[in-house]
């Protein structure tokens, strides 16, 4: 059975100084999924959520929230099922961060147990009386998300969270996302610039560059792409080469032919087999074999090469 | 109603309350010097003497204090960025009038004690214009809500403040030299010098007997309502340019 898209957006255009800032993307996040949004730094990734949540204007395509056309009159009802954070934490400082929840409470007619609720969630609940320009920066995050989290909504939108956090806070802030589909039903739209941490945390990403969108589906499709290559160091590697391209092929079939790399030869991946017989024959042959090594391809090399090809 | 009372939290430890007593206690205190002070055998009225006073001491400090609450209510969203966060919870626009709310509220509580005390302590001295009490109320309402409009729109496009609130102590000064200046049209063309405009009194001092001669004139309505429309297309205006920043689809 295929999962609703709770984030629908067809050809989503916006450009500032007529140079695109998001350009033409057709975003599809499954409900109940955590969606990473990846992307360099200027790629696109906070005008993108701020078109999702109406804080900028577009300027073609449509954007489709729980299914509902995002338009002005529709916004503030389709978004009270929303909790966001954009770019840096917003607050009062004159509040305690607990009369800075207040604030949504009242805005989104919610009970004031919420507060005490989602304080704990963000292990702030001990910090509630204290004025919010007293906070630290990962403070002022852990309100923030607190804050998203009031009235536990359908549809969390996170602009970079784990930003200003400590190691261990950015650990318990991964810990608390990655569970709130399951705990909460939720689905959550998270934004960073750092592979690793969408890898512990996303099951479905989106890859932009330069406002446009060059991958979209789940992290098991991008990791999928992967690809695995057997890095023989010889003695001789022009040899192996030439030995490869005039057909007098020393061992098994080898397709495609080897490459020289700045680590050695790359060979496609072979079984333990044929490798074994490479490997043989080039001894026999008389060329030294120093090194055979299995590389795989991780993420981040195709993410780079991905943002590379689109043209950053 | 909501809204305002969004507003009026986010308003907590602001210390504006304070401002506007302070001020008034300074008004009060002000008055009731005047009064122990007076010779009521030197002038033929001590109501009309204590409102025209009033509105004089009213031209310099209500300006700096409508700056001063417009600065507090801007500058609170600007400095906790905190825009973002709650055009997504209310209309830019609900944010705007719940602003422009608080301040009128402002405005004409500040007016109406003004002119309690007003009544308070001319209560001794029955004057020669029993409705000055609502005509000192409706003027400082009308004055003050101009010149927060004005105000709340020149903060919520500053990112510092001190611009505002130095435009509003000259301006003040402005407003106090338009009473010195009855031909100068220059009290009709800014804010600031309505209070001269909408001071239905008139005075003459002769020097040789040291008396002086208050004389009620008809209040000027139509001053009233160029104020008022004043008002009105500052607040409308100033929502639509909030709006625009504020972002929307």
């Amino acid at each position: 059975m295929e999962t609703a898209n709770i984030i629908e957006t067809t050809a989503l255009t916006k450009s500032y100084h007529g140079i695109p800032a998001v350009n033409g993307i057709s975003l599809q996040v499954p409900e109940g999924s955590v969606y990473g949004f990846l992307g360099p730094n200027g790629a696109g990734k906070s005008t993108a959520m701020k078109l999702l949540l109406g804080l900028a204007q577009k300027d073609s395509g449509s954007i489709r929230l729980f299914g509902e056309e995002l338009t002005p009159s529709s916004r503030i009802s389709i978004l009270k099922q929303t909790g966001s954070l954009i770019e840096s934490p917003s607050y009062y400082g004159n509040l305690t961060g607990y009369e800075n929840l207040q604030i949504t409470c009242i805005l989104k007619s919610l009970p004031e147990t919420e507060i005490l609720r989602v304080l704990k969630l963000v292990r702030m609940d001990g910090q509630k009386n204290k004025k919010a320009s007293h906070y630290s920066l990962g403070m002022k995050q852990r309100l923030a998300i607190a804050n998203a989290l009031l009235g536990s909504p359908r549809l969390l939108l996170l602009d970079e969270p784990t930003n200003g956090l400590d190691p261990a806070g950015i650990h318990e802030m991964r810990e608390l996302i990655r569970n709130l589909p399951k705990t909460a039903g939720m689905t959550v739209l998270i934004s960073s610039h750092l592979l690793s941490e969408m890898e512990q945390m996303a099951d479905h990403v989106g890859i932009l560059s330069r406002g446009s969108l060059v991958f979209q589906g789940p992290l098991s499709a991008l990791q999928a792409k992967a690809g695995r290559r057997l890095i023989i160091r010889t003695g001789d590697d022009r040899r192996v080469l030439e030995l490869f391209s005039g057909g007098k092929n020393p061992g098994p079939a080898v397709s495609p032919p080897p490459s020289l790399t700045e680590k050695g030869l790359a060979f496609p991946p072979l079984p333990d087999r044929e490798t074994g017989q490479l490997i043989a024959r080039l001894v026999n042959m008389g060329i030294p074999v120093y090194r055979i090594q299995e590389e795989v391809q991780n993420l981040e090399t195709i993410y780079l090469n991905m943002v590379k090809e689109a043209g950053l | 109603m909501i809204y305002l009372q969004v507003e009026l939290k986010k308003l907590k430890r602001r210390h504006t309350a304070a401002a506007f007593l302070l001020t008034l206690a300074f008004l009060a205190a002000y008055t009731f010097w005047c009064l122990t002070d007076v010779n009521p055998g030197q002038l033929n009225d001590v109501t009309a003497m204590v409102e025209m006073n009033l509105l004089i001491i009213n031209t310099v400090f209500s300006p700096v204090l409508m700056a001063f609450l417009a600065s507090r209510l801007a500058d609170m969203e600007l400095a906790g960025n905190t825009l973002k966060w709650l055009c997504i919870l209310q209309p830019p626009a609900s944010i705007y009038w719940g602003k422009a709310a608080v301040g009128l509220m402002a405005a004409w509580l500040f007016a109406g004690v003004q002119s309690v005390l007003f009544f308070a302590a001319c209560a001794p001295f029955p004057g020669l214009n029993p409705g000055c009490f609502l005509q000192l109320f409706v003027t400082l309402a009308a004055v003050c809500s101009a010149l927060f409009a004005l105000q709340l729109n020149l903060s919520l496009r500053s990112s510092s403040q001190l611009a505002p609130l130095f435009l509003a102590i000259g301006a003040a000064f402005a407003g106090l030299f338009s009473w010195f200046l009855p031909v100068f049209p220059l009290r009709y063309l800014i804010p600031w010098g309505y209070f001269s405009v909408l001071c239905n009194l008139s005075m003459t001092y002769t020097e040789s007997t040291r008396y002086t001669l208050y004389e009620w004139k008809n209040y000027p309505l139509f001053w009233l309502g160029v104020i008022l429309l004043f008002s009105v297309i500052t607040f409308r205006r100033g929502c639509r340019r909030f709006q625009a920043s504020a972002g929307q689809i």
